[in-house]
């Protein structure tokens, strides 16, 4: 019986031919489809996705985003606008034209009543009403640590409330106003909810006024060298300091600052980045580390810097059928001085979670892939990244020996989709940092707080007290793309600083002035 | 994406033409099986099981295709009442059994397709099936009897 199903198969096969290369209706559906689905996943990410309150803004299937509107000088109202809420706190309000006639508005700790105390952030597209006024359509409120924005039962929700929000500008003063019907609330007599609402006056913040005292060295490669700017002079080119004049990636420094990690892209095949490590050292001399197959994933140093932790996938895991036998992705620990690697964790398999949301489940196991691991600034444990390189992300961490991993955050929905692009410790070792695709996400390392923090910033590095984050501002977004922009996260305020990019974060840079040149290495 | 389609489209569409038995309906949902996989994971090398995941969706749009039109249902009224017709000793054509295995349940004609047309492993067909590799080990089992009972009738009695 299987012989002859096997014959009819053979037979009947002939019968059915399907165009051999893909149709160009195929292709346009497919690029829509990806388009709106790239959307999608941003916007979810963007408001934290709820129940009742999804702030998803739809993109049409069929529209290429309209170009941001470059004359935002002309336009009173694009730009970064803060005030005082009723707690005191500072509110900060970002304006950006997203075509003639269009703009979109995010406010900052915005209401705290409705989360429970947590900051809350709104968001909304605008249009103009005259030239004075700002009108705000579909406003809605999502709650940064993930909750749900809850009311009281007597009073509409939020979005009810703020429908007709508009912005008034006046011309002399250059400020903002709005009217906030939630703003004030009493309790009357009789548990009578009042409400009066309240007038918020938004003043412009200017560049000139810095957000505050951010000081120490940002370390940063381009194609002269690996560099150190000192931000209390940022502009002043003599004020930057060079490590080195052979281009790479810095992404570390030693707690002792005394040596830097640096990555170096040795060139591969097939376009993968074949990143290999290296040790520079203060007095100028350099170590290469590693010389892996595939490159390496990300990596640090330990606390007292003898030794550095790294991730390498081997090109075969890109393959279908893998590596076989043997482990495609590991993660391993070496000599700070150069020396055999040994291996502290293998990628294992996983299968992919039965209930995949609203995604089609991909079946089977997959072996996955190891990427970004850093040591804690305790030295104890270990973060890093398991997951597919572009989907699947499982942020984990583990005991320094290898063992005891338990996962952090790996929820898909908000997490998303896109490449992880680098983690870091806070430097009290409670939260960790990390990027998706330009989403810049923080999160407490029990789990707690998740939030993102901005959407258009790449590889995070904390200042070294912890109260700001540099990264360079994403390569896609509309302009400044490849700046340096340091985020100060109690109220998300941005400070850009230009060209130069993103790196590691020290307070001080004690270097010898004239570093040994370096030949790029061989390979 | 070109090499994957190159590389996978003739069976994906072998596939949805044995699992329903019509070809413009398999031609559909070839093209959007191939829409589903690129559209999500748009990776340009190749995921280790993109056939498996390939397969796992056809096989799901195979059986909405059938839930929404009755396929089993319209083929038994175009076809001549075949359990009427003597029953054959053997299957004597390609076409023959090619029509018994349209006239089973859906799944148990699923199970027989991954089997023996895919070559795949009880374990690999239960992953496209979503199912357990028990489930598909009874599924082929009650196809097959079937499949020899109609062949074999004649012996009977």
């Amino acid at each position: 019986m299987e012989q002859e199903l096997r014959r009819m198969f053979e037979v009947k096969e002939t019968e059915m031919i399907v165009p051999p290369t893909l149709s160009p209706e195929l292709r346009n559906r497919i690029g829509r489809l990806r388009m709106l689905m790239g959307g999608l996943i941003a916007a979810a990410a963007l408001a934290v996705v709820l129940g009742g309150f999804v702030g998803v803004r739809s993109l049409s299937s069929d529209d290429a985003l309209p170009p941001a509107n470059p004359d935002s000088k002309e336009n009173p109202f694009v730009g970064t606008w803060t005030t005082t809420n009723v707690d005191g706190g500072t509110r900060t309000m970002v304006i950006r034209a997203s075509g003639e006639d269009a703009y979109e508005i995010t406010v900052h700790n915005h209401l705290a009543q409705v989360c429970s105390g947590a900051p809350s952030t709104l968001t909304g597209t605008g249009q103009l009403l005259g030239s004075k006024s700002l009108f705000i359509r579909s406003p809605q409120i999502t709650c940064d640590d993930g909750s749900e924005p809850k009311l009281e039962d007597d009073l509409p929700p939020p979005e009810e409330l703020l429908r007709g929000l508009s912005f008034e500008h006046d011309p002399e003063a250059d400020i903002l106003t709005n009217y906030s019907p939630l703003e004030r609330r009493r309790i009357g007599g009789n548990d009578q909810a009042i409400y009066d609402g309240v007038t918020l006056v938004w003043r412009r913040a200017v560049a000139e006024s810095r957000v505050g005292d951010v000081s120490g060295w940002i370390t940063y490669g381009d194609k002269g060298g690996i560099w150190a700017r000192d931000l209390t002079s940022p502009d002043d080119p003599a004020d930057r300091i060079r490590l080195s004049s052979a281009p790479g990636t810095p992404i570390g420094w030693s707690r002792d600052g005394l040596k830097l990690l640096v990555e170096r892209d040795m060139g591969g095949t097939d376009g993968l980045n074949e990143a290999e490590l290296f040790v520079l050292s203060s007095e100028g001399t350099e170590t290469r580390l590693t010389d892996a197959d595939g490159g390496t994933g990300g990596g640090s140093f330990s606390p007292d810097a003898t030794a550095v932790v790294y991730a390498r996938t081997r090109e075969c895991w890109w393959r279908s059928g893998g590596c076989g036998k043997d482990a495609s992705s590991a993660i391993y620990v070496v000599d700070a001085e150069g020396g055999s690697p040994r291996v502290l964790l293998t990628s294992g398999s996983r299968r992919y979670p039965d209930d995949c949301g609203t995604h089609t489940c991909m079946p089977g196991r997959f072996e996955t892939a190891l990427q970004e691991p850093k040591w804690s600034p305790d030295g104890s444990q270990i973060a890093y990244f398991d997951g597919m390189f572009d989907w699947g992300h499982s942020l984990r961490v583990m005991d320094r020996d290898g063992t005891n991993s338990r996962v952090v955050v790996e929820n898909s929905e908000t997490l998303g989709g896109g490449h992880v692009d680098g983690l870091e410790w806070s430097p009290d070792g409670s939260q960790l940092a990390f990027s998706i695709e330009g989403r810049l996400y923080v999160v407490g390392v029990d789990g707690s707080g998740f939030r993102l923090v901005t959407d258009v910033g790449g590889r995070p590095y904390w200042s070294p007290d912890g109260s700001h984050i540099a990264y360079t501002r994403d390569l896609e977004a509309s302009e400044g793309g490849g700046s340096l922009e340091i985020v100060r996260l109690d109220d998300l305020q941005v400070q850009n600083f230009g060209d130069g990019g993103s790196g590691p974060w020290t307070s001080e840079v004690e270097w010898s002035a004239n570093p040994k040149a370096v030949d790029p290495p061989d390979g | 994406m070109e090499e994957l389609y190159a590389a996978h489209a003739q069976r994906a569409g072998r596939l949805a033409y044995f699992l329903v038995g019509d070809r413009d309906l398999a031609q559909d949902l070839v093209q959007e099986a191939f829409l589903k996989v690129f559209a999500r994971w748009g990776n340009l090398r190749e995921p280790h099981s993109f056939a498996a995941y390939l397969n796992r969706t056809i096989v799901n749009l195979a059986h909405k295709a059938h839930q929404r039109r009755g396929v089993e249902q319209r083929y038994l009224e175009k076809q001549p009442r075949l359990e009427a017709m003597a029953p054959v000793r053997d299957y004597e054509t390609a076409d023959e059994m090619w029509r018994q295995l349209q006239l089973l349940p859906q799944r148990q004609r699923t199970a027989i397709v991954l089997r023996y047309y895919e070559d795949l492993t009880d374990h690999q067909a239960a992953e496209a099936m979503g199912c357990s590799q028990t489930a598909v080990a009874s599924l082929v089992q009650r196809a097959l009897g079937t499949l020899r009972k109609n062949a074999s009738a004649a012996e009977v009695g």
